[in-house]
């Protein structure tokens, strides 16, 4: 089960929101979807569900143009969409009917998802009685009872605690283990790199960097040092040209190397003059870095 | 269909299980229950006695009191006097209690003189013109009496002249029988496409407020969504519809007062209707929910918060309120080109096709015509409707001007 969107332009009027938008996401992998606001993460999210006619580009499922050949969506839009005055139960039994479920099997299957997320004593509640957290478990429960093909869930994790962030952590896993094709936006960097393989960064309706989260992260290079010493390290890494408050946390110093080698050159140097190290790690980018560099107006 | 029809059942019950149907259903069943009750119940209080009107009596004419209740008023409590009382009936009445009137019918040089003693004109009014007239008559019979004439010259003196009418039209609707029930019913008809129309706005604006709509527009084409609405709104409101109309039959049938209604003052006999009425009744409210509905239902899905509401659908309020108004005007008048005009006019026909069928006998031509114009520009409504509906789910934040509909509904 692929998903495969190719080259998607949208105009609204004069202005171009989608520039080619081009990404695949595959059976039992969650394709991460990134970007500022406004980025036109939306647009194309509701250009994949059909919402939005766009004026160039495709999107299909298993080669075949989505609207020809519709797989079973659970979407959870960013905003909360549920009827606030009505109960629980009733909508998520309407909804679960409305993708072909009987009555009797979309009663059993939103009992389970409740339990599953320990929210079966408001199941005859009405959704604005809940709390937010709440309010998004049943969100999250109207985007899944149904058991999609394809999952997209945009933002999923806003207004979660911990506890229950961890909860939904383990039901993207097991979604994903279930061979779920699954498209995840979010602003959480964390969480995409815990699910996703696959990403793509929009800025402006343009994409900065798409491909394999490893991949880009790798070509970034390693360039985050991080030194640990009981001696002070200052004047040793400001005689070899690092700015001395640079980072400094306690008796931990971490650096932006300008290439991989030059960590190398800076241990063989402290080795030489006899400082002892506690640690020495050279990492990669993390994905938030990325993020702010691409998105955030540093170039 | 089966999403239809989910949609369809969803929007009924969900109109019902709502406070404001509970509410709005009981509110109408009391006002209706005042509409019966409260005439019968005030006309009671009217017909205990209000107080005593005492009657002074030197000429011999009055016999009893029961004439009085009979022809003057029964609202009070006639008594004959003594003359040696009258002191103390005027110290009663001056003291505002039980006595309200003194009445002393004497005879001054030949002439019967009536008296009446109240402490405000006001007290009198209602009574004076028919006192004067029966103390009248009863003074004629007297003096007749007295005059010994034959029974039969007797006879043709008291004879009263009959009242006899002939209708040259008889059967086609009169406008005395038909004001009040068409009049009525016409309100009815404005009130209950406004509100179901207005329910459906809102409705609507929920769904677009609360963001459901974006669910449910992955699930179910826009043209099932907002069709399962309307038509599940509308049964909702025909469902309390009936509920008022039962309850008002059963109030009527337990008050005794048949199909008759009365109301401030007039008495309104819904029995005046025949069944082509009814059924066109049906098809006019049908007709004009449909056509006003979807032009609600487009307002409902275009603004952000359900708070906007009010200012979108002004102007579909408007134009509801300009063709009752319009049909109002022309109502006694069914026949006038006016009327025959606005018959035509999709947004008055519903209106004016029940006054002309229910004040004038119009014929099927006249009837068919309009209906058809209405029903092709219903289904006009409909279709325009279904893509303002389909835009209006993606504009957030944004004002719904004409200008950035038509470019949305272009770009669709």
């Amino acid at each position: 089960m692929t998903l495969e969107v190719k080259n998607l332009v949208k105009n609204y009027g004069e202005t171009t929101v989608l520039h080619g938008i081009s990404l695949t996401a595959n059976s039992g992998k969650a394709f991460g979807l990134l970007g500022g606001n406004g980025a036109g993460k939306t647009t194309t999210i509701r250009s994949i569900l059909g919402l939005v006619d766009y004026d160039a580009g495709d999107v299909h499922w298993n080669g075949i143009p989505i609207l020809a050949n519709r797989p079973s969506i659970g979407y959870l839009p960013e905003e909360r969409g549920l009827y606030p005055k009505e109960k629980v139960s009733e909508q998520l039994v309407y909804f679960a009917r409305l993708e072909g479920m009987d009555r009797v099997s979309a009663i059993k299957a939103m009992r389970d998802w409740l339990k599953r997320l320990g929210i079966e004593e408001h199941e005859h509640k009405r959704v604005e009685q809940l709390s937010k957290g709440n309010q998004q478990k049943v969100q999250i429960i109207s985007s899944l009872i149904h058991d999609p093909e394809l999952v997209i869930l945009d933002e999923p994790f806003s207004g979660l605690d911990p506890v229950n962030s961890e909860m939904l952590a383990s039901v993207v896993k097991e979604q994903l283990s279930k061979g779920k094709t699954m498209i995840f936006s979010s602003h959480q960097m964390g969480h995409v790199e815990q699910f996703c393989e696959e990403i793509c960064i929009l800025k402006k309706g343009r994409m900065m960097v798409s491909g394999n989260l490893m991949d880009i992260k790798k070509s970034y290079g390693r360039r985050n040092l991080v030194l640990r010493s009981e001696n002070d390290l200052n004047p040793h890494l400001a005689a070899f040209g690092f700015n001395q408050g640079e980072s400094q946390n306690a008796h931990e110093w971490q650096l932006t190397l300008e290439h991989e080698e030059q960590g190398n050159e800076l241990l063989q140097r402290l080795a030489s003059q006899g400082i002892d190290l506690l640690k020495f790690e050279i990492k990669e980018p993390t994905l938030h870095e990325i993020f702010i560099e691409k998105v955030g107006d540093v170039s | 269909m089966r999403q239809f029809g989910l949609v369809f059942g969803y929007s009924f019950m969900e109109r019902v299980r709502s406070k404001a149907f509970k509410i709005m259903t009981v509110i109408m069943i009391l006002i209706m229950a005042a509409l019966v009750f409260l005439p019968k119940f005030i006309g009671g209080i009217q017909h205990m006695s209000e107080g005593d009107i005492a009657v002074l009596d030197t000429t011999g004419i009055v016999t009893d009191t029961e004439g009085f209740k009979q022809q003057v008023s029964d609202s009070y409590n006639w008594r004959l006097i003594q003359e040696a009382d009258l002191a103390k009936e005027k110290a009663e009445l001056e003291k505002e209690g039980n006595v309200l009137g003194i009445v002393t019918i004497r005879e001054q040089g030949n002439q019967p003189v009536l008296n009446l003693t109240v402490n405000k004109m006001d007290d009198a009014s209602g009574y004076l013109t028919e006192l004067n007239r029966y103390v009248q008559n009863l003074y004629t019979f007297s003096e007749m009496n007295k005059l010994e004439l034959e029974p039969l010259a007797k006879e043709r003196l008291t004879a009263s002249v009959q009242v006899e009418v002939e209708e040259l039209k008889v059967g086609s609707k009169s406008m005395m029988t038909m004001y009040f029930p068409v009049y009525l019913i016409m309100f009815l008809l404005y009130f209950l496409i406004y509100f179901f129309g207005a329910n459906v706005a809102t409705s609507i604006s929920i769904e677009k407020g609360s963001r459901v709509k974006e669910i449910l527009i992955t699930k179910v084409s826009p043209i099932q969504l907002l069709y399962g609405k309307i038509l599940g709104v509308g049964l909702a409101g025909l469902l309390q519809f009936s509920i008022i109309i039962a309850s008002a039959s059963l109030m009527l049938m337990f008050s005794g007062s048949g199909s008759k209604l009365e109301f401030i003052g007039f008495q309104i006999d819904f029995s005046v209707f025949d069944g082509k009425t009814v059924a066109m009744l049906v098809v006019f409210f049908m007709l004009g929910y449909f056509f006003y509905a979807s032009l609600f239902a487009a307002a409902g899905s275009l603004v952000s918060r359900s708070e906007e509401l009010n200012q979108v659908i002004m102007p579909i309020s408007l134009l509801l309120m300009l063709g009752l108004f319009y049909a109002f005007f022309n109502l006694a008048d069914a026949d006038s080109t006016a009327a025959l005009i606005g018959s035509y006019i999709p947004f008055i026909t519903p209106f004016m096709m029940f006054i002309r069928i229910g004040m004038s006998d119009p014929t099927w031509i006249e009837i068919l015509l309009p209906t058809l114009v209405l029903f092709l520009c219903t289904l006009g409504a409909c279709w325009l409707s279904a893509k303002v509906y389909q835009v209006g789910v993606l504009l957030y934040g944004q004002k719904p001007t004409p200008k950035l509909i038509y470019k949305a509904m272009r770009s669709l």
